[in-house]
């Protein structure tokens, strides 16, 4: 049986088909092809994946982040029974500045180094989703008792984000912050508008473990305190199972797999996933797998059927020729894979340990890239 | 590309190679003002060699005379018309930019190999010696070339050569600046260490690691550096310290054919015309390539 | 174990403190003590694993050895040789058996230059003939499993784990014995981590290669280092088999390292030590704390952490830390965290799994 999107229960936002190519000079990259995925009222959901999976193209389509051209994007995106890609330019600010924010992985770049943290998150207090002031009610609000509301407001909310010394670093530039406390500014930035749903890209990655650590934990309050709904994008399986109820596995451009986090973990089910899994270095000390053969699809020439197919130790004919369909195997649960069709005994279907093994030091190196 | 001619060429280039030659001129030709510019360039270069053999009265490149024939307009005998000596305005024309090209080849091919030279040493090194070398290229840089070449050539002698020979003596400051900068910040680059680690020798980690990232800005900055030597060689050559008469500078023609302005336009407007087009091409091709080297460095 | 021969690298007390500048006239104003006293021995064929995060002075350490920037203070040992600041000839020695490989794969391959050109300069550097160059470029490529195909693409051309795979092979190029891994994996996806962690393995089999692993992720050692050194704002906070670093973190460092770690099943979460998220920022190696460096971030720091110094003592005769958590003298300071020590791990697994004494 297929699974239908969307799963999630009283869905805030829906993508649907989603296409994303972009023209270039090599002829046109087909790099998003048909995501579904939905994130409920107060889900926290992740897509996780590697470089060039495609995670960060569908966060940023579902933004409108991406120049057209060169990228074309088709399919629909639904933000709380409102069709966002059909949208003028300006319907679709005044959502994002009200409904949405996002935090990017960067904190130094989306963070301006010409003005104080103070200035730039009390103007994002006081104009965040309103991209058409005037010039004179825009003077009217900045030198007004407005001004100290948002400043107060602001405050308040870095107290909330546990930064430290907050009266100091609203007079401080981004450069005399640490990475950590950058991330912090960002966050509370993102939370003053009040948004039903964040978007995470990669939060925290680029920073010390320790100090991820307590971003992550930070976050987690925030979403509870908050009620938010959540798109995480993420590299780290780890930090996905950490913080999400439900994950979105994507590989060379398409979702290949989803399901609740406990069941994911407990229960990977694509080749992909086994193999990601496998491959994470693990604590107890038993052995690492060694990788996934071969690289990620090109995506000017992409692999006709499924696009794991030429990676897939277990890869026949059939998976060449065309893309499998998204097998419903649970509640909220899907795999894009030929063995998981019904008509396939389940004694056919690979285990993590079996994946594991098919990818452990074989005699016989093999060749090829990574 | 065929795969009969891919034969020939796989002796000198392997695939690939190709295939990025390929591509990037591909990308070249898509900017329709660089492929213009390039073509202006060739086209000149082309006809100043066979300045000879295209002109239709090659003699009248130099001491001529006919009285007969001064200031006559464009005609189907003389296309852009005679001048006061009733000299072909076209092919001194053709003749000058000779010079103008000769003028660009002396000066840049000197400043440009001591600038580098220089600005690699520099920029490699730091320390004591880039304050020796990056204070006397400051120093020299604080001369305008134009004010330079007019210095040396009324305390010797307003000849073109004393004129290369003025500016030629500054261009090097500007690449040695432009080549340090670069260096500087490659120098702590994690090949040029690895390199290091490998055991090569210093002379082979600046030219054949650390030059070749240089070159790209390096050729765009000789593109739009012939566009100013031109300049500055035709402002030298008007107001009389550089090309002399009768030798056909374009600077000269310009300033000679004033004399008659307004009635006998065309030897002024044909001249500056032509260091016009010249210069404009450099500036177009030196756009493109910049554009081009961008985008390859972004990739 | 028989130790008949000394170890391959000994690095005593090793110290390198940059000098701050500040003023018109550029007179040093302060030091940024990147590595204070540092020191470690590997044996032969052996593997350690320096930890730390950014400021950490770990990759600092790896520069030193191999002379890339000079040491302020203590020795540096290679196989017997002091090579603390050598000399040009010495390094030239010394670089043609001790090897470093870089943690960013394509800042480390030049642009313009074609994967065979990079691959050659450390062999005509060692005089091998130009005629025999491709075939030992080959060689190489072969070593670290790439074909001959890449011998004329440019780096832009590869992907991440195909150019660290370059990356090694220009290591081993001058066949050394010694390689320093700064960070090898750290830019790259899990999976092609993997791979490279797996043909490391594989070479020091292979060529009985003795490894300084440095990386940020403790995750990565636990199969891979037979010894570990946490390091944390210049000094080494704990030493010892990885094997009891792992499963007896002693130092509150390493435990909230370790505690940090996002992992991917229940059978892992019940390895880490109890959560204890760290307070605070990693202060600037400019300006370290005093006492124990650490202090101002431990969650159970008591005063005497921020004024004496902890000493850098072994522990029930296994790994070395420097914490006053194990010195007798401070003991009493500490009575409410009696097991700080001991990890939730069942003590036959760590009878089971340790070196012999």
């Amino acid at each position: 049986m297929k699974l239908d999107e969307p799963v999630a229960e009283n869905p805030l936002l829906t993508v649907e088909d989603l296409e994303v190519g972009f023209e270039s000079f090599d002829g046109f990259a087909e790099v998003i092809d048909g995501v579904n995925l939905s994130i409920g009222k107060g889900e926290v959901v992740t897509i996780a994946g590697e470089t060039g999976c495609g995670k960060s193209v569908t966060m940023k389509s579902i933004l409108r982040l991406l120049n057209q051209p060169p990228a074309r994007v088709s399919g629909e995106i639904t933000f709380d029974g409102t069709e966002l890609l059909s949208l003028s330019d300006r319907e679709f600010e005044r959502v994002k500045g009200q409904r949405m924010s996002l935090v990017f992985q960067d904190p130094m770049s989306s963070l301006n180094p010409t003005f104080t943290i103070g200035e730039q998150l009390t103007d994002t207090a006081q104009f965040g989703g309103d991209s058409d002031t005037g010039v004179v009610e825009f003077f009217r609000r900045r030198f007004s008792g407005e001004r100290d509301e948002a400043r107060e407001r602001v405050l308040e909310m870095l107290r909330e984000v546990q930064m430290p010394d907050p009266e100091n670093i609203m007079d401080s530039y981004p450069s005399q912050l640490s990475g950590g406390m950058r991330q912090r500014a960002l966050i509370a930035q993102a939370l003053l508008n009040e948004p039903d749903l964040l978007i995470a890209d990669e939060i925290g990655t680029a920073l010390d473990v320790t100090i991820h650590d307590q971003i992550l934990d930070l976050l987690k309050d925030l979403i509870e305190n908050h009620d938010l709904s959540v798109l995480m994008i993420t590299h780290n399986l780890g930090v996905a199972r950490q913080v999400s109820d439900r994950v979105y596995v994507m590989y060379g451009g398409r979702i290949v797999e989803t399901a609740p986090t406990d069941e994911l973990f407990e229960n990977p089910k694509h080749p992909y996933t086994q193999g990601l899994i496998a491959s994470i270095p693990r604590l107890t000390g038993d052995e690492m797998a060694t990788g996934i053969d071969g690289s990620i699809p090109e995506y000017l020439d992409p692999p006709p059927g499924c696009r794991f197919a030429p990676r897939c130790p277990y890869a026949t004919a059939e998976c060449e020729q065309a893309r499998p369909e998204m097998y419903e195997r649970g509640p909220q649960t899907g795999v894009e894979c030929v063995l998981y069709d019904e008509a396939v005994p389940a004694s056919e279907r690979p285990t993590v340990e079996e994946t594991r093994s098919h990818m452990t030091r074989r005699p016989g190196k093999q060749k090829g890239g990574d | 590309m065929s795969a009969e001619s891919a034969g020939v060429l796989d002796r000198f280039v392997s695939a690939e190679r190709r295939e990025l030659w390929q591509r990037s001129w591909k990308r070249f030709t898509s900017r329709p003002m660089s492929v213009i510019g390039l073509g202006i360039i060739i086209a000149i270069i082309l006809l100043a060699v066979f300045a000879p053999v295209v002109a239709p009265y090659p003699e009248h490149a130099g001491k001529f005379t006919d009285f007969s024939n001064t200031l006559q307009p464009p005609s189907l005998d003389h296309p852009l018309g005679t001048d006061h000596v009733g000299r072909d305005v076209l092919s001194r024309i053709l003749f000058g930019y000779r010079l103008s090209l000769m003028l660009v080849g002396v000066v840049l091919g000197f400043g440009v190999p001591v600038g580098v030279l220089l600005g690699l040493v520099a920029g490699y090194y730091g320390g004591w010696v880039e304050t020796i070398i990056m204070r006397a290229t400051d120093t020299a840089l604080a001369l305008p070339p134009l004010v330079m070449a007019l210095a040396i050539t009324s305390a010797l002698e307003p000849t073109l050569t004393n004129a290369m020979i003025a500016i030629a003596a500054l261009w090097w400051t500007w690449h040695a600046r432009l080549v340090q900068s670069i260096v500087a910040s490659e120098r702590g680059e994690e090949y040029v260490q690895a390199a290091k680690l490998a055991g090569a020798s210093t002379p082979h980690i600046l030219f054949r690691e650390i030059l070749p990232n240089t070159l790209s800005p390096i050729l765009v900055k000789v593109t739009l550096d012939a566009g100013f030597v031109i300049l500055i060689g035709a402002g030298l050559s008007f107001i009389g310290v550089g090309v002399q008469p009768p030798q056909p500078g374009l600077g000269t023609m310009v300033s000679q054919g004033t004399s008659y302005l307004p009635d006998s336009w065309w030897v002024s407007v044909f001249a500056g015309l032509a260091i016009f087009v010249l210069v404009m091409g450099f500036n177009m091709l030196g756009d493109g390539l910049r554009d081009l080297f961008d985008v390859e460095v972004n990739r | 174990m028989t130790d008949v021969s000394e170890p391959l690298l000994e690095v005593d007390d090793l110290e390198k403190y940059f000098p701050v500048k500040s003023g018109i006239i550029k007179r040093t104003s302060d030091y940024v003590k990147a590595v204070d006293g540092v020191s470690f021995d590997i044996e032969r064929g052996e593997t350690l694993a320096l930890i730390g995060e950014s400021g950490s002075g770990k990759s600092t350490v790896a520069r030193t050895i191999i002379g890339l920037t000079g040491a302020t203070g203590g020795t540096v040992r290679f196989d017997g040789e002091d090579i603390t600041n050598a000399t040009d000839e010495q390094l030239a020695r010394l670089r043609s058996r001790v090897q470093m490989v870089f943690q960013d794969p394509t800042s480390s391959l030049n642009p313009r230059r074609t994967i065979g050109k990079s691959l050659a300069v450390p062999l005509k550097a060692r005089g091998v003939a130009t005629s025999d160059l491709r075939e030992r470029v080959v060689d190489l490529l072969e070593r670290v499993e790439l074909n001959d195909e890449y011998w004329n693409k440019y780096p832009h051309e590869l992907s991440g784990g195909q150019k660290q795979r370059v990356n090694i092979a220009r290591a081993l190029a001058v066949e050394p014995e010694l390689l320093l891994l700064d960070e090898p994996t750290s830019a790259l996806d899990v999976s092609v981590q993997a791979k490279i962690i797996a043909l490391l393995e594989d070479l020091q089999e292979e060529f009985g290669l003795t490894y300084l692993f440095i990386t940020h992720d403790l995750s990565l050692v636990r199969n891979f280092a037979d010894e570990t050194a946490v390091m944390y704002l210049g000094e080494i906070q704990e030493r010892g088999p990885t094997e009891e670093v792992f499963q007896r973190p002693r130092h509150p460092y390493s435990r909230a390292l370790l505690s940090a770690i996002p992992v991917t099943t229940d059978e892992e979460e019940a390895y880490k030590p109890r959560h204890e998220p760290l307070r605070g920022e990693i202060p600037s190696p400019r300006d370290v704390p005093t006492g124990c460096r650490f202090h101002t971030r431990c969650p159970y720091a008591t005063d005497a952490c921020s004024t004496d110094e902890p000493q850098f003592v072994a522990v029930d005769a296994g790994p070395s830390v420097r914490c006053h958590i194990y010195d007798e003298a401070y003991a009493d300071a500490f009575d409410d965290v009696p097991e700080v020590a001991v990890a939730a791990v069942a003590d036959e697994t760590v009878a089971s799994n340790t070196h012999e004494p």
